[in-house]
């Protein structure tokens, strides 16, 4: 073609105009960052000074052995509580199936620092369970004791993760793999080892290293228990107590970011080249039996264990909040509303911050998801594909490392009417909330597009509409519920995002809930209103997590009545719900 | 490979029901495979066909009635004990494993030392002509490639009797005829007790040397290719293989002469006395009946003359096939077609002529 059309050169600024806005606001932070770690503090010479200072000094040492050490621990215990809830749903005819998939949903509702201090009340030293334990049994198990605490409460709230995604592999194996091992002779657990584990390990390995991913850069939930020998704290109180001139929170962040590559390259590895999803038409999963009355019974007290854990930090969070005093003892001693009138006395604008910047943060996600989405996958300018994967890489960057970069970076840049660094204008904490959240908002984008048949737009075209009256008459309207179900996820996550906002917030008038969560927890009287406060965060995250599902569950029901031209990716969306509310 | 399995077993199915819930899938099913035979289980989906054909091999509830294998009852046994081979519609190749790996596991089962898993692997695979690439992955390799391992990996174990449900399905026309040719030539050359499940009649007429037609769950007929064709037991075998004319009417006797009476106007001269009275349907193939044109002063030579008018003509190069209406039937038929033979149109009035002992009687 020798000429240029309007519309080409239309996509073509929306392109580059899109990757303006990720290159000033995800890789110059993020090499700002990486830049400084390797920058003399005096001369601003290149040297690796600063990281033989880390690697010197002991409590560095320390922290990078805990957070590698909670991290994994974390993978372990979400392991030991996802694998049987995965094998009971997909090899047995079994009641309890909806049970199990409402509990890979209730722990995503609540980020884990909501909870920490309310399991620290049912599980420390001295909270309920280990007074019930001492009075009736005399031992106690330091269950929050140190960085157990940090383990047992990441791994309650990020098992979900490896649940599904194990599930699902396990459920994409078809019978005829399991039944041809047993026509050639193969049964028992020499079926299982040789057959059903490795087609569900990818699937598996998947789910753990994105849990190891999220539990290596979680600030919050150290934070709020008190650990601070871990990585993300120490990188938080370097640069809050120290300064943004102090190198070791750079250098911090550069660990962060490489450990989160990491796992995401194992995470790729395992899933590199390994489609098994072997479901042939008519097929379907594997061999499923009955359950023995016996098996029956294990089966609901394995359930009901894992469902009482989980439901532990809520329930802990809702006697907090509605507790007088709740010290030393197993329950409360009354019951009162005082802290909800408090908190709705004192904490509105948290509230009302946070509708606003989740609210702004998800708009921008969802406009840049459907146009990146649309980009990539409907038009062949050069380049796109690295669009897809620099708004991805935001998955990479660890909260802390994001604040830290963009203090670093937007502080000497003054706001022109205004008159402050771009740093500390509340727009900024949006901005960072929609970077973080992108990820997720533009895969279920990229799910809504790709459902839709480019025949149904050809047809709008070969009926005369332009490119852009196709995208908005024909193309839009049929990712309403993708676009929908981007935006409701963004805006749940982004809630409840404390470790970028943290660093950020400038004036407390300009806090979110998420912020003010932390601040009322710094103090034993501010405990029962901070729980309050939490459990407004919960219904928030809640009420927009049901409304993601049941748009999703209605345009599925339209799809499949309206006898629609459509892939089959459902997997996509759910795979995108899944994970919301990721702080 | 001629050592695979020197006395092929035979197999017999005796009384065997089964039912899933409420649905009977299978309702008393009596059968004997002949050691060494290709049989073919054909029918519809839902006949019951790969239920029989999964039965065997155990898998699926323990159904009624007796499987035996050779003289060993199996019935209730467990899949990994019965040591029949079967080679599954979607394949069924693992993934993670490679073609030999994939090929060496039902021998990795059966504790065989590995110097000889890899000498009996590398004949397998030769055998299906596959051994350049043993190292692949099944994911690398084309479907009718995928067909070929999964076959050499269930003659690898020498299996008593060799089960395919539907093999076939997921290749390409080509492919597939390609396919069954070497499969036939694989079962003659190994010998081997051999049942093919499969819905499609020129696949089950090219390879069988017997054939079961089941619907639902009730085994029509049990006879050779021809037999089927030739003489169907019901109108069912007779719609099924082949294009059949089905006409209702009752079968009279008068004056020792016998005809099929369908209608005032139509009745049928039947040659023979083997004719039992009573209702039943009269049927013969489109090739049967032959076509001229009404004026034409010499009509079909010997049996019966029905006049008709051609309602629709569809030309399929080595015949032509018409639609005539003959009072209120419609009867199909077949005209050989060469050049320079007259065609005929919608609306000709034609004379169809059959002889008389191609027709064969239904009873009801």
């Amino acid at each position: 073609m020798n000429f240029i059309s309007r519309r080409n050169w239309g996509v073509n600024a929306l392109a580059a105009s899109i990757f303006l806005f990720l290159f000033i606001f995800l890789i110059v932070p993020v090499v700002k960052v990486v830049y400084v770690a390797f920058q003399d503090p005096n001369t601003g010479a290149l040297t690796l000074i600063n990281f033989v200072d880390f690697f010197n000094n002991s409590l560095f040492q320390e922290s990078s052995l805990n957070s590698v050490y909670v991290a994994g621990m974390a993978v372990l215990i979400a392991t030991i509580i996802s694998v049987p809830l995965a094998y009971f749903t997909t090899r047995f005819n079994f009641g309890g199936a909806v049970l199990i998939q409402t509990l890979g949903i209730v722990p995503l509702i609540m980020p884990p620092f909501v909870g920490a201090v309310a399991m620290l009340l049912l599980f420390g030293e001295n909270g309920s369970v280990n007074l019930l334990l001492d009075e009736w049994f005399g031992f106690t198990i330091p269950f929050m004791e140190g960085l157990n605490g940090v383990i047992l409460v990441e791994s309650i709230h990020y098992f979900p993760f490896i649940l599904i995604n194990l599930s699902a592999a396990l459920l994409n194996i078809d019978s005829a793999m399991e039944e041809s091992a047993q026509n050639l002779g193969a049964s028992g657990t020499r079926l299982f080892r040789r057959i059903v584990f490795p087609l569900a390990m990818p699937g598996y390995v998947a789910g753990a290293s994105l849990v190891f991913l999220k539990v290596f850069d979680d600030l919050g939930t150290p934070l709020l228990l008190n650990i601070n020998n871990m990585l993300a704290p120490q990188a938080y109180l370097r640069i809050s107590s120290i300064g943004i001139s102090d190198p070791m929170g750079y250098v911090i962040s550069v660990i962060l970011v490489a450990f989160s590559l990491f796992s995401l390259w194992v995470s790729f590895l395992a899933l590199k080249n390994k489609d098994y999803s072997t479901v042939q038409k008519g097929g379907g999963g594997l061999m499923k039996r009955d359950l023995r009355p016996w098996e029956k019974i294990g089966c609901y007290a394995v359930i009901i264990l894992i469902l009482a854990l989980v439901l532990s930090p809520h329930l802990g969070l809702a006697l907090l909040s509605f507790g007088t005093i709740w010290s030393y003892s197993v329950l409360p001693d009354a019951f009162t509303v005082a802290h909800y009138e408090n908190m709705f006395r004192t904490a509105g604008p948290y509230i009302s911050n946070t509708l606003l910047y989740a609210g702004l943060a998800a708009v921008i996600d969802v406009i840049l998801g459907t146009a990146i989405a649309y980009i990539v996958w409907r038009t062949g300018i050069r380049g796109r594909k690295w669009l897809d994967f620099i708004a991805m890489g935001a998955v990479a960057v660890p909260g802390v490392v994001l604040g830290i970069g963009y203090l670093r970076t937007f502080v000497e840049y003054n706001v022109p009417i205004i008159d402050k660094p771009l740093a500390s204008w509340w727009v900024i904490i949006v901005i960072a909330l929609a970077i973080r959240r992108l990820p997720y908002a533009l895969r279920a984008c990229v799910a809504a597009l790709q459902q839709v048949n480019v025949m149904l737009e050809e047809a709008a075209e070969n009926l005369g509409a332009t490119k852009t009256r196709t995208v908005r008459r024909v193309l839009v309207p049929l990712m309403t519920g993708g676009i929908l179900a981007g935006f409701v996820t963004s805006f749940a996550t982004a809630s409840v995002e404390l470790s970028a906002t943290i660093m950020l917030v400038n004036a407390e008038s300009d806090a979110p809930l998420a912020y003010g969560i932390y601040e009322f927890m710094q103090s034993a009287a501010g405990r029962g209103p901070g729980a309050a406060l939490g459990i407004v965060a919960v219904l928030i995250v809640s009420l927009a997590t049901y409304i993601s599902h049941h748009v999703i569950e209605r345009t599925e029901k339209q799809r499949s009545t309206g006898g629609r031209i459509v892939a089959e990716d459902t997997s996509a969306t759910a795979g995108v719900t899944a994970g919301a509310a990721t702080p | 490979m001629s050592e695979i399995n020197p006395e092929a077993v035979g197999v017999t199915i005796e009384d065997v029901s089964l039912s899933f819930d409420e649905t009977e899938v299978l309702k008393g099913v009596n059968l004997s495979i002949e050691p060494g035979e290709f049989f073919t289980f054909l029918g519809p989906s839902g006949s019951g066909k790969s239920t029989l054909l999964r039965a065997i091999a155990g898998f699926g509830p323990t159904p009624g009635g007796r499987i035996l294998i050779g003289d060993d009852d199996v019935t209730g046994l467990p899949p990994w004990t019965r040591n029949v081979g079967m080679v599954f519609q979607s394949y069924a190749l693992w993934p993670h494993m490679t073609v030999r790996k994939n090929v060496a596991f039902g021998l990795e089962e059966r504790k065989t030392p590995t110097k000889e898993i890899h000498a009996r692997v590398d004949e397998a695979l030769s055998l299906v002509g596959l051994l350049d690439l043993a190292d692949r992955r099944p994911s690398q390799l084309s479907g009718g490639q995928q067909q070929r391992v999964a076959l050499a990996r269930t003659i690898v174990v020498e299996p008593r009797v060799l089960l395919l449900d539907e093999p076939l399905s997921n290749l390409d026309a080509n492919l597939r005829v390609q396919m069954r040719r070497d499969i036939l030539d694989l079962q003659r050359k190994l010998k081997l007790t051999t049942i093919f499940v499969t819905h499609d009649q020129e696949e089950a007429n090219t390879t069988s040397d017997r054939i079961a037609v089941l619907d639902q769950g009730i085994i029509q007929q049990v006879g050779s290719p021809i037999k089927l064709y030739d003489e169907p037991a019901n109108r069912f075998v007779a719609d099924f293989l082949g294009t059949a004319n089905l006409i209702d009417g009752q079968v009279e006797k008068t004056g020792g002469k016998t005809s099929f009476k369908v209608s005032d106007e139509i009745t049928l001269p039947l040659d023979g006395d083997g004719f039992e009275p009573g209702k039943g349907a009269a049927m013969f193939r489109p090739q049967d009946l032959t076509i001229a044109k009404r004026d034409a002063a010499s009509a079909a030579p010997g049996g019966a003359v029905l006049n008709g008018t051609v309602e629709h003509k569809e030309f399929l190069g080595n015949l032509v096939r018409y639609s005539v209406r003959v009072g209120e039937h419609e009867l199909l038929v077949d005209d050989p077609h060469q050049t320079g033979r007259p065609i005929f149109n919608t609306g000709d009035d034609v004379v169809l002529g059959l002889v008389v002992d191609r027709v064969l009687i239904l009873a009801d």
